[in-house]
């Protein structure tokens, strides 16, 4: 176990710092990064200044080296369209709000993927088998940023349900949430059914039905309670996705969330906020992973021997 | 593989007839979809747009389609520029196919390149590959567009190489894993006892037996780099303004979604229309063609 640790721990630090280097690169990319990183409007002087004071005269490495440092010390420098705001302090106000808009949504998606992931595996080509495919090629195939517009005319403006945007009450919550969790629904609901497809096939699971236990306790509790681990591997990607998912629905709801910042941070050009945002991202969905690989390597001891 | 299907051909129906039970099994209405709203559009879209898509006039701005009782020259209705939508979505079909079939081609060269030296060499090369397609597949690709647009500004350029960035990693994994398959397989084993280069046994002998998986894999992907290029000009780190992207269309759209709603749905209908059909498409061939490749 503690080798296995060791080795996806090395495997972590390898993609932070990757994840740095592409940063620093995009950055140094236009030649000029005092362009990149101060307002259009910085006059000449100032932007001299800039660079010796950020050292961008030194040599890639040395500037690699010190840009490291600051990351590791969370200072990623003011943001360019609110001055005198950290950039980090900037995220980390709005992370909560972003954290709590994937958390509904991982809870719907496995709230609606695993019913119907163990019933279309129970009743295989079965008409609720046969739905449950066609939510999931749905899922794949809606486009996020477009039906949560499209949420937003039906239930918001014509039928006056929910409310159209913004962050406030649980109503605020529903339909960027639905929207998010959409799309892991459809992956969720697949490897749930194959897992449980395999698993109702088992051994023990003949050995439990002719001891005369219950079908529904033999398809929610023995079945299920194998399956279940197979989903697992999936949820660094479902992160992943959560994370991505919040960009443009928080867009498209006005979520007051890290999405809808880096979003706006682009449109303004405001390179340390986009950084930062960047940097505490991959963050977060790196280490996800790296959890969920260490509970896996818990729960299926097989997968630390490969 | 291909030398068994002969034989069977030989001993049960003809190759024709088998071609035509192919034929008449293949999915219509997927296939009919994608023509209609992809690539008739894109190959004739001088034709067949009423108006020029890239201006309108602003006395005719936010007129709803005509079969709401708008102007009957505007078939889906105008934007906030009086631009209309049915012409751009038209337009737009274009962008949609160079954005996918440029990511998609360059993508999938480097990572099948790449994955047939991995799966075949093995050794050091495997190990560089893996660990690159393990990085790429665990930083977002939307990430690194907001990164590169707030550095360098969007472009097509900029789009189809972040879409090559995400796609060379998904064929290489897959390709490694095909290759390493077929390379202990007799008749590569056989290949090498006569003789034959390296290149030509990746080339003549393990590159035909991944094309299913290439078909089906490519396919699979089409509808992920719509949506993903969708996606990102939507928020605005795609195609840029004033091209009439989906995606942007439906961004433009979004804040007149009160009084205006036609001009955000039609585009992200034809996106919807579009990637719906090739993923049915690509689950039909995945059937027929490479069953073992995994879903999700």
């Amino acid at each position: 176990m503690l080798r296995y640790l060791i080795k996806r721990l090395g495997q972590t630090v390898f993609t932070l710092f990757a994840v740095t280097v592409i940063v620093f690169g995009l950055g140094r990319m236009t030649g000029d990064p005092a362009t990149v990183l101060m307002p259009v409007e910085a006059r000449q002087e100032d932007r001299a200044r800039i660079m010796e004071l950020w050292g961008l005269d030194q040599p890639l490495h040395v500037q690699y080296l010190r840009y490291i440092g600051n990351v590791l010390r969370g200072e990623f420098g003011d943001s360019l369209q609110w001055p005198g705001r950290d950039a980090l302090e900037l995220v980390l106000l709005r992370i909560g709000n972003t954290l709590e808009l994937g958390l509904v949504a991982l809870l719907f998606a496995v709230a609606l993927a695993v019913p119907i992931g163990v019933f279309s595996a129970v009743y295989k080509n079965s008409a609720i088998d046969h739905v449950g495919k066609f939510i999931a090629l749905l899922g794949q195939s809606l486009p996020h940023f477009w039906i949560g517009i499209v949420f937003i005319w039906i239930f918001a403006v014509n039928l006056r349900w929910l409310p159209t945007s913004g962050r406030g009450t649980w109503q605020h919550l529903i339909m960027p949430a639905v929207v998010i969790g959409w799309f892991q629904v459809a992956a969720l609901m697949r490897l749930i059914r194959s897992a449980m497809l395999e698993s109702l096939d088992s051994e023990y699971i003949k050995l439990a039905r002719l001891k005369g236990v219950r079908e529904r306790i033999v398809i929610w509790k023995h079945a299920l309670r194998n399956a279940a681990i197979v989903p697992l591997t999936y949820f660094g990607i479902m992160i992943a996705y959560l994370v991505v998912g919040s960009i443009t629905t928080e867009v498209v709801f006005s979520w007051p969330g890290v999405g809808l910042l880096v979003v706006n941070a682009v449109t303004a050009r405001d390179f340390p906020v986009v950084q930062a945002v960047t940097i505490v991202f991959a963050f977060v969905i790196v280490l996800a992973n790296l959890v969920v690989d260490v509970l896996y390597g818990v729960f299926d001891p097989r997968i630390r021997f490969e | 593989m291909r030398e068994a299907q002969a034989s069977a051909v030989g001993a049960g129906p003809t190759r024709a007839r088998l071609a035509w039970r192919w034929l008449r099994e293949l999915p219509l209405l997927p296939i009919a979809i994608i023509l209609v709203v992809l690539v008739i559009p894109a190959i004739f879209a001088e034709y067949l747009a009423p108006h020029n898509p890239y201006s309108g006039s602003l006395r005719a701005r936010l007129q709803p389609p005509a079969f709401l009782g708008g102007p009957s020259e505007f078939l889906l209705g105008t934007d906030h520029q009086g631009r209309d939508i049915f012409s751009r979505i038209i337009f737009g079909s274009r962008i949609s196919i160079a954005v996918a079939g440029a990511g998609i081609l360059i993508g999938g060269s480097i990572g099948t390149t790449l994955g047939l030296i991995a799966g075949y060499f093995r050794g050091v090369a495997e190990t560089i590959v893996t660990r690159l397609v393990d990085l790429t597949l665990s930083i977002p690709a939307i990430l690194v567009a907001l990164v590169v647009a707030a550095a360098i500004g969007a472009r097509f350029t900029t789009v189809v190489a972040i879409v090559a960035l995400v796609l060379w990693a998904v064929y290489a994994r897959q390709v490694r894993a095909e290759a390493l398959k077929w390379a202990q397989s007799d008749f590569v084993a056989r290949a090498r006892v006569a003789g034959a280069s390296h290149f030509r046994i990746i080339v003549r002998h393990i590159l035909p037996n991944i094309a299913n998986t290439l078909i089906v894999l490519s396919t699979l992907q089409l509808g992920f780099v719509i949506v993903f290029e969708g996606s990102l000009s939507f928020l605005g780190v795609g195609i840029p303004r004033p091209n009439p992207a989906w995606g942007l269309m439906v961004a433009d759209g979004r804040i007149h979604v009160v009084s205006a709603w036609w001009i955000a749905f039609f585009p992200g209908l034809a996106i919807m229309l579009t990637v719906l059909s090739v993923n049915m498409l690509g689950d039909w061939l995945r059937d027929r063609l490479d069953p073992k490749l995994t879903q999700v």
